[in-house]
C-alpha cells in the first residue's frame, strides 16, 4: 500500500482517528506521518537495558547541549546517566524531557503514562481538571487500543465536563 | 526439627506464609509476587541522595505505613545494617530482600507484614519497594494487597510522578506503572519434552522475560522459572496483572498437555525417574543443592501427576526453602563448611520426607 499524501513511499504507519463518530484510518509513510504531527508506537523490544544503552549512544544524546546540561537539582549530567544507567532525582526526567520521552519509547513502546495517577494528594488540581485529566489519558488509550465505542463515550464525558466547567465559569463571571 | 521462634528470621509461619503451598495451582506455581516501585518526591534517587535522607526516608515511610494500617498490625522492622551475614541470606532466600538491597545494606531497611506477604523494601533502588507474595497463581489477589499499601501511603506521602511519564524511578526500566508483576513457576513437562525454548521464544515476543529461582541474573535450576512483564508504561496496572494472568494460565495449559504427552509416551521411563528421584532423596546421606533441586523438581512433578504418594505441596515448598545454605545453618546455629552442609541437608531432607502430614514420623 502507498502513502495517502506522497502516494509514492510504502505505507508502514496505519494512524486510526475518530470524526463524528467515525473510525477513519489513514495509511501513510513515516515521513508523511511526521509531517502530520503523528507519533508512532514502537514495538517494546526484547532486551530493554541493552537497546537502551545503545539508543544513549545514539546522535540525539550526544549533542553537546543535552550532555553538558546538568539538572539544576541534583547536577547530574546527561552523560553521567548514560554511564551509570540510573538518574540522579525525579527532576532530571523534566530536565532531560525530549531524551527521556525518546527513551522511555524506547524501551517501554510508549512514553504515555496510562495507570494510577498521583493526582489525588496534589492539591494543584482541582478535582474536576484531575477528571478531566484522567479521561483524556483513557481516551488516547481507547483511540490507541482502537477501541471506538468506548473512545466515543469518553470523548462524550470529557465533553459534558467541559462544559460544566464553561458553565461554571459563566455563572461565575454573572456574578461578578 | 528444631527451630527459632517467632520472628521473620526464625519459624516456619515467619515471613513465610507466601509458602505455604495452598493457593490456587500450587503444585505448578510455587508463588505470585507483585512489586510497585516508588520515590520520594522530595528527596534524590540513590545516585545522589545522603546518609542523612536516606533516615528521613525509611522515617517517612514507616510512619505513614505506621498511619495506615495502625501499630498493633504485627509488623516487624528491620535495619539491615543491624543484621549477621547469615540473616542477610536467609532473607534473600526467602525472598524478603533483593541482592541489590545487600549491594547497598548499610542504609537499607525492610518492613515486613502479613506473616511476609508483605514487605516494604526501603531504599533499595528506589526509595521504596512494595512487595506482595501470594502463594500460588493469585495475581489479582497480590496486586490488591500491593495496591491498598501504594493508595493507603500516597494519602500521606507525595511520590515522584510526571504527568506524562507516571512514577519516576532510578532506572528508567520501571517508570510509569513501576509495577512487575511475577510467577514462579514449575515447568519439568516442559523441559522433558523439550517445548520449553518455544515457550519462553514465544513469550518474549510478547513482551514477557523470565529469570531463574533468585530473580535477575541467576540461573534456571530445579526447572523453576520466574516468569514476569518487561514493560512498565503504556498499559494500566490492571492490564498488566491481567495480561500475566492469562498468560501464566496458558503457560499452565502448556505444561499440563506436556505432561499428558509423558503419561501417553512416557509412562514408564516417567514413573521411574520420579520413584529413584524420591529413593535418592529418602536414603542419601549427603545431597549438593544443585542435585537436590533436580531431584525435588521430579518428585514435584511425580506428586502433580498422582504417581507418587501424596506427600503434600507444602512439604515440598518448606524442602526447597529449608535446604538452602542460610537456612541450614540457621538450623544448625553455626556456619557450615560444604561437606557439613551436605551431610546436614541429606539428614534435613530425609526428616521432612519420613515425616506424616501432621508432623508424626512415619517410621
Amino acid at each position: 500500500m502507498l502513502c495517502q499524501d506522497c502516494q509514492q513511499k510504502p505505507a508502514s504507519v496505519h494512524f486510526t482517528q475518530i470524526v463524528n463518530d467515525e473510525a477513519a484510518t489513514l495509511h501513510l509513510c513515516p515521513a508523511c506521518a511526521r509531517a502530520r504531527g503523528l507519533k508512532t508506537t514502537t514495538p517494546a523490544t526484547e532486551a530493554p537495558l541493552s537497546d537502551f544503552l545503545s539508543e544513549m549512544g545514539a546522535p540525539i544524546f550526544t549533542s553537546a547541549t543535552s550532555a553538558n546540561v546538568a539538572c539544576p537539582t541534583c547536577g547530574c549530567t546527561f552523560r553521567q546517566f548514560r554511564k551509570t544507567g540510573r538518574l540522579g532525582c525525579a527532576h532530571c526526567y523534566t530536565t532531560f524531557e525530549k531524551e527521556m520521552g525518546a527513551l522511555l519509547r524506547k524501551i517501554h513502546g510508549s512514553n504515555e503514562h496510562v495507570g494510577i495517577s498521583e493526582v489525588a494528594p496534589l492539591g494543584l488540581l482541582d478535582e474536576r481538571e484531575a477528571r478531566l485529566h484522567e479521561l483524556r489519558r483513557q481516551l488516547r488509550q481507547a483511540v490507541g487500543q482502537e477501541e471506538y465505542e468506548r473512545a466515543a463515550e469518553l470523548r462524550d464525558a470529557i465533553q459534558n465536563l467541559e462544559e460544566s466547567r464553561e458553565a461554571v465559569e459563566a455563572r461565575a463571571e454573572d456574578e461578578e | 526439627m528444631r527451630i527459632p521462634e517467632n520472628d521473620l528470621l526464625g519459624p516456619v509461619g515467619g515471613g513465610l506464609a507466601w509458602i505455604s503451598g495452598d493457593g490456587p495451582h500450587s503444585d505448578i506455581i510455587l508463588s505470585t509476587r507483585i512489586r510497585l516501585a516508588r520515590n520520594l518526591e522530595r528527596f534524590p534517587f540513590r545516585e545522589t541522595i545522603t546518609g542523612e535522607q536516606q533516615e528521613r526516608v525509611i522515617e517517612e515511610i514507616v510512619d505513614a505505613h505506621g498511619a495506615t494500617v495502625g501499630n498493633g498490625s504485627g509488623r516487624q522492622f528491620l535495619r539491615l545494617a543491624d543484621l549477621p551475614e547469615t540473616d542477610l541470606t536467609l532473607l534473600l532466600e526467602r525472598h524478603l530482600v533483593s541482592r541489590e538491597m545487600l549491594k547497598f545494606k548499610e542504609a537499607s531497611a525492610l518492613l515486613i507484614g502479613e506473616g511476609g506477604r508483605l514487605a516494604l523494601l526501603i531504599n533499595e533502588e528506589d526509595h521504596l519497594r512494595v512487595q506482595s507474595l501470594t502463594p500460588g497463581l493469585q495475581l489479582e489477589a497480590s496486586w490488591d494487597q500491593a495496591r491498598q499499601v501504594d493508595e493507603g501511603l500516597r494519602g500521606r506521602v507525595r511520590f515522584a510522578f510526571h504527568h506524562r511519564f507516571g512514577f519516576l524511578t532510578s532506572c528508567p526500566t520501571n517508570t510509569g506503572t513501576g509495577l512487575r508483576a511475577s510467577v514462579l513457576i514449575h515447568l519439568p513437562g516442559l523441559v522433558l519434552t523439550r517445548e520449553i525454548h518455544k515457550v519462553l521464544q514465544g513469550l518474549a515476543q510478547i513482551g514477557l522475560t523470565f529469570r531463574g529461582l533468585y530473580g535477575e541474573g541467576s540461573d534456571v535450576i530445579g526447572n523453576y522459572f520466574q516468569l514476569s512483564n518487561q514493560t512498565t508504561l503504556g498499559k494500566n496496572e490492571d492490564e498488566l496483572v491481567e495480561s500475566l494472568s492469562r498468560i501464566a494460565r496458558q503457560v499452565i495449559e502448556y505444561e499440563e498437555n506436556a505432561r499428558a504427552v509423558l503419561v501417553r509416551d512416557a509412562l514408564d521411563e516417567i514413573e521411574d525417574k520420579v520413584w529413584r528421584a524420591y529413593g535418592m532423596l529418602t536414603c542419601a546421606r549427603s545431597m549438593s543443592f544443585d542435585e537436590m533441586m533436580n531431584l525435588l523438581s521430579a518428585v514435584r512433578l511425580g506428586v502433580s501427576m498422582k504417581l507418587l504418594p501424596d506427600i503434600g505441596v507444602s512439604r515440598l515448598n518448606h524442602l526447597l526453602l529449608w535446604t538452602q545454605v542460610a537456612h541450614l545453618e540457621k538450623r544448625a546455629e553455626r556456619q557450615l563448611d560444604k561437606r557439613e552442609r551436605e551431610i546436614e541437608r541429606a539428614a534435613l531432607i530425609r526428616e521432612i520426607l519420613d515425616r506424616d502430614e501432621d508432623g508424626e514420623n512415619a517410621a
